[in-house]
Parts: C-alpha cells; structure tokens; sequence
C-alpha cells in the first residue's frame, strides 16, 4: 500500500508520515500540489492524502490536474483540510476526491479510510 | 402641516361661500357708477370683476387640493396685487369724473376694498392681505393728485377722504394684521419646525441605511474572520494532537505510565480547544444563517438511546444513572438527525456535568399545542438547578448561569446557545424548567409534521407550482419589521399582504382568507393578543398564526392558539422556514368569501 502526502506545513507532513510508516505503510511526501501531481506520476501511489490551502498550486487544482490526466484517473484521492465548512467539503468532492477529513486528523478514522480503500 | 392647510382651506371655503353675494354686489357697484359717470367703462369693469372672482375662487379651491403648480402656489400674493389693482381703476375713474358724488363713492368702495381684502378668513395669509390693500392705499393717496392734475382740486373733500379712509385702512389693517399676526407666526413656526423634523427624519433614516449596511458588511467580516481563524488554529493543533498521539503509542508500548498521563492531560486540553473551535465555528455559522440543514427520516427512539449511551461514562464518572422514558408509538420525524443529536448531547452533557449521585431522565413524548404536533423531548436532571433570573442569560452565547458556577464547572458557555440556534433552525425551540436545588428540565421540542426542505439554499424551490399563490397576512405596526418580513416572505414566493392595525389585520384576515398569518403583540389600539383571541372565530379559526414578538411569551402564545412563536426580529431565514412550514397550502382556494374565488 503506497500512500502519498501532500502537505505544505513541516510538522503535519513529518507527524503523519511517522505515523503512517509505523503502521506499515509505504510513505512518499510532497510539499505542494505541483509536486503532488508530479510524483503522482513518478510513484505510482494508491492513495493520496491531499491537504487543501497549499503554496504554488492547491490541492483542489492539483486534484483536478491529476483527475484529468491517464495516471491520476484511478488513483484514491483523499482531501485533508482544516478548512471544516460544508463548502469545503462540497468544493473537494467536486473537484474529483474521493473522500474528505478535516484537520485535526482523526488517526483512527483515517486509517479506517485507507484500510477500506486498499480492500 | 394642518395648520398650513387650514388657512389655506379657510381662505378658499370663504372664497366658495362669499362668491355669489360678491358678484352681486359687482353688478350693483358697477350699475351706480355706470349712473354717475354716464359711460360703459363701469360695466366692462364689473365683469371683469366677476370674472376674476370667479378665477380667485377656482385658484384657491386648487391650492386647497395641492393641485395648483407649485410657481402659482408661490405668488399668490402677486395675484392678490393684480385684483387690487383692477379693482382700484373704477374708483380712481369716478373720483376724477364724477365730482362730488363720484368721490364720496371712489372713497367708499377704496374702504369697502381695503376690509374685503383683509376680511377674517379671505386673506388665506399675512402676505396676501398686505399685497392686496396695498394697491388700495396706493389708490387712495393718489387720488388728491390725479384730481389736481386734471386742473380741478378739490383739496376740501380729497383731504378729508384720504384722512378718514386712510385712518380706517389703517384700523382695518391693524386689527386684522395684529390679530393674525400669531397665527401667522404660530404657522411660521410650525413650517420651520416641520422643516427641520423633516430633515431630521431624512437624516436618521440614512444613517440608520447606513448602519446596517455597516452592520450586515462587520458581520460578513466576523464570518470570514472565524472562517480564516478557525483553518489557522486547526493546522498547529493537527500537529499537537497527532505528535501527543505519537507519544502516548510510544509511552504505552515502553509501560511508561508517568509520563502517559501528562500526554493524555496535553491530548485531553487539545481536544477541549478544538470543541471550542468547532462551537465558535457553529455559533457562527448559525448566527448567519447557515446552518447547513439537512432533513431526512429520523428514527427518534434510536436517536435518543444513541445520545444517552454516548454520554453514559460521563455520566457514570459524577455518580448519575440515566433512565429513558419514551413513549410507545414514537416513530420517525423528518428531521437533522446529525444537530438534533448535537442539541441532545448538548443537554445531557450539562446534565451530567452539573447532578453528582443523581439522576438524569430522558423522556420523549408527542403532543399538540394550539393546531400543531409536536415530539418533546425533556431532559431532566436532580443537579443544582438554575436560579429564575438567570435563566434567559443561559442561552446567550459565552454566558453561564454566574462567575462561581463558570470557575467550578468549566466549559466555554457556548452550548446552550448553539442549541437554540438549531432548534430554532429546525423550526422548534429549547427550554428550561428549573429551580436553585431543585434540578433542572431542559425541554426541545420539535414540529412533527415537518414541510419540506426548509430551502436555505434554493428559494426558488418553494415556490407553490400549481400556479396559485399563497397569501401570507403581515400585523405589524412597525414599517421597518413589515418590510424585512415581507422580504424575507416574498423571496420564497409568497404574496404578502400587510396591514397595520389590528382592525384592519381582522378586516383582510376575512377578506382574504391567508395561508398564514404573522402577527405582532405590540400593535395601537387592540392589541395582538386580542386579534389572536377574535381569530378563533370560525371564519378564520383555520388559518395558522405566528406570533412574531419581542416579548417571549412562547408559552402563553402558544396555549393562545398561535402555531408558533418567534422573537423578534426572527433570522431571515427562520421565519421563511416557519412560514413554509405552517402555511396551508390550500391557501385562496378555501376562501370563504364569494368575492375571491379568483381560481
């Protein structure tokens, strides 16, 4: 199970990645959704952990970059924002994600997601 | 204003009254002068007289009706010269030619001229009166001269005229002028007066426009502030959770016991800032009415033994045990499942937080008020109870019953608030029932019957498809809470018709058989809980009410028959989805009336 993470903000990057890699998974990083798109290419994830308000290009263009794309048709596709207002939440699913959580992260909760996806 | 219009209104009812006797005293005048001058000049002088009364009479009657452009208005004076002026020329023509006898009659018509002119109740004004003797005087003083200058003074009688006329223009002058003189000023006064009110009142209705335009655009900002805060504070505190988690897996896995507590004491405060946030993240997004509704068929048993399984360790930890008590037969209602579940939660968290070795009782029962249905939910513990006075404050944001209660029990006094809100929301309410040591019983109560989707979003929607359009009736005296609440009425398609009296209200109430009624309490003469009582006739005892109110008298004006009560001024879009909500959708087609069968 290869996870992809992009997030702008150091710590939040590094804590769920220590957390993700402690469960076992297979864990790359991306600072911003230009990147995200990039190595979603090059890393081939099946899940990315996709943070919303991101520098150089956010997480909903880059969401709908990689919708677009033969690579990024198949891949899961979750928003995490501390952006918690329905509208959030509406904008993530139209732009092509395939679930939403809001920061603080519910580590349980997510990793529930991600054992569903991989089934 | 009516001051005003009553010298005006006198001048022109004297004008009407006085026109016959006038022109038949125009004839009479003119035939005697015909007499004495021997020539026609004294006959095309009296028609021309007529003439002009008659236009007097016609122009004074239009000033009286605001009908007179307003450049005529202004120079009523003018006109007042010009009659004198004609009227003048008759005497000066017998004066020169008439001798003796000619004079003595120029003088008494001069005289007879100057009191018509200044006569109680002709004048219409101060003005008027001073510019038709004025011609008159004029005439007078003259007279001795145009006599000399047609080589044959007669200065005896000519001095003795101007003298005695003079002397009795003057009386008359100074007898009507004197006295009108307060009234004139009185009227002066009032126009100043009402001038600036006028400008007042065109001032505070700008700066009032302004106001809220100021207020509506603070509370647009207070929302994107909390919007922008709430993403700001939620990154780092993604950060603390989620390494104090990393911490207490390692602390739990090494059995480091010590430190595991001070991690879950850091976890446990993170937690109880991000409740916080999400409160204030409610409150605000209540406050501007978007709560994001969501209806669906709600299970209400399973509902209530979710919420109370939920708080049960709470509970357990103050020494409480929690009993439910349900009705049989309680079945769904179309509801938000997910905010009822906050309001539930909401209260059995207080009530475990405030009963210690207590008990806690939730009971759920249906029953109807006036002409709706309602599921209540009580929530009733053994706890310290809440002081009469302090009850209302409970339910204002970031207020706690007192100081000593907020530093022992905690908490961001948020809670109940965000309760009302989305009770309110959801088109029901929440009460307290309670006293200091005596417990407390929290009481939400929801309409049963619940119409469609209260469109927050999508007015368009509501709008009633067969082509018939329901009528809501607006009581309110107030202009300003009339047209916030026929806009907010009006924007989800429905006719509104206002009335601003009681009376009036009962009157289009029969007339118009409504879908609904909104009324107010505080209206002149009878009062909103008088037209409440004489809608119970059988005409209209079919047609639902809303008390729209800021008095909270909820209990009284529901047990009066009202279907609702929402204090006053209602969120937009709280009284938009309890105007949906109770409205009879068979609005004019069961109007009693003949008259309207309009389908």
């Amino acid at each position: 199970m290869r996870i992809l993470i992009a997030e702008d903000h150091p710590d939040n990057r590094e804590m769920l990645t220590r957390r993700l890699v402690r469960r076992g998974y297979e864990v790359h990083t991306a600072e911003n959704g230009a990147e995200a798109v990039a190595m979603a290419k090059t890393c081939a994830p099946d899940i990315i952990l996709m943070d919303i308000s991101m520098p150089i290009m956010s997480g909903i263009e880059a969401t709908r970059i990689l919708r677009r794309s033969p690579e990024g048709g198949g891949v899961r596709i979750v928003a995490l924002t501390a952006h918690a207002m329905e509208s959030a939440r509406q904008e993530c699913l139209e732009a092509g994600c395939d679930g939403f959580a809001t920061k603080p992260v519910d580590f349980a909760g997510l990793v529930a997601l991600i054992e569903k996806y991989a089934a | 204003m009516p001051n005003l219009r009553s010298a005006l209104s006198m001048a022109a009812d004297a004008r009407r009254r006085e026109l016959p006797i006038a022109i038949a005293l125009t004839i009479l005048v003119g035939g005697v002068g015909a007499a004495i001058l021997q020539q026609n000049l004294a006959i095309a002088w009296a028609a021309l007289i007529a003439a002009i009364l008659v236009a007097d009479a016609e122009i004074y009657r239009r000033a009286e009706n605001n009908e007179l452009p307003l450049a005529i208005a202004n120079r009523l004076g003018v006109w007042s010269a010009v009659i004198a002026s004609v009227y003048t020329s008759l005497p000066i023509a017998l004066a020169l030619d008439g001798a003796g006898a000619g004079l003595a009659a120029a003088m008494v018509l001069l005289i007879a001229g100057a009191v018509r002119f200044c006569g109680p109740g002709v004048s219409g004004g101060r003005t008027i009166a001073i510019a038709g003797v004025a011609p008159i005087a004029g005439a007078l003083l003259i007279i001795p001269f145009l006599l000399a200058l047609a080589g044959r003074p007669d200065w005896d009688t000519a001095f003795v005229a101007a003298i005695g006329g003079g002397a009795l223009m003057a009386y008359v002058l100074h007898a009507r002028l004197g006295a009108g003189r307060d009234a004139s000023e009185r009227i002066d006064t009032l126009e100043a007066e009402m001038k600036t009110r006028n400008a007042a009142y065109i001032e505070t209705l700008s700066t009032l426009s302004a106001a809220r335009e100021a207020a509506d655009a603070a509370n647009a900002a207070k929302s994107s502030f909390l919007t922008s805060m709430s993403h700001e504070l939620r990154t780092p505190l993604n950060a603390i959770i989620g390494y104090a988690e990393i911490l207490q897996e390692d602390a739990e896995a090494q059995a480091r016991h010590h430190e595991l507590q001070d991690i879950e004491r850091v976890l446990s405060a993170a937690r109880q800032l991000l409740r916080l946030i999400n409160d204030i993240l409610d409150l605000s997004k209540i406050e501007s009415g978007r709560a994001d509704i969501a209806l669906a068929d709600t299970d209400i048993v399973t509902l209530i033994k979710d919420a109370v399984a939920t708080i049960g360790p709470a509970a357990a930890k103050n020494g409480n045990t929690v009993r439910i008590d349900i009705e049989p037969g309680l079945g769904a209602i179309r509801t938000d499942a997910f905010k009822l579940n906050q309001c539930l939660l909401n209260l059995l968290s207080n009530a475990a937080k405030f009963t210690e070795g207590g008990e806690i009782v939730v009971s759920a029962r249906c029953e109807s008020r006036g002409r709706q249905e309602f599921i209540r939910i009580d929530v009733a513990d053994t706890g310290i109870g809440v002081a009469a006075e302090m009850q209302e404050g409970l339910f204002t944001p970031f207020s706690q019953a007192d100081v000593e209660i907020a530093r022992r029990f905690g908490g961001s006094g948020l809670g109940l608030a965000i309760t009302r809100g989305i009770m309110q929301a959801l088109g029901g309410d929440v009460s307290l029932h309670s006293a200091i040591g005596q417990g407390a019983t929290f009481t939400l109560s929801l309409p049963l019957r619940t119409a469609a989707r209260p469109s927050l979003s999508r007015p368009a929607a509501a709008q009633p498809s067969h082509g018939l359009r329901r009528i809501v009736l607006l009581i309110d005296d107030d202009e300003s809470s009339r047209d916030l609440a026929t806009r907010s009425l009006a924007r989800i398609g429905f006719e509104v018709v206002a009335a601003s009296t009681g009376e009036e209200g009962l009157t289009r109430a029969q007339r118009l058989a409504p879908s609904l009624i909104v009324l107010d309490l505080n209206l002149p003469g009878i009062d909103g809980w008088q037209v409440l009582n004489a809608l119970s006739a059988p005409e209209t005892a079919a047609i639902p009410v809303i008390i729209h109110s800021v008095e909270d008298v909820r209990a009284r004006a529901l047990a009066a028959g009202a279907c609702e009560h929402l204090t006053k001024p209602a969120d937009r879009d709280v009284l938009a989805a309890a105007a949906l909500r109770f409205a009879r959708a068979d609005g004019v087609a069961t109007a009693p009336t003949a008259s309207l069968k309009i389908a």
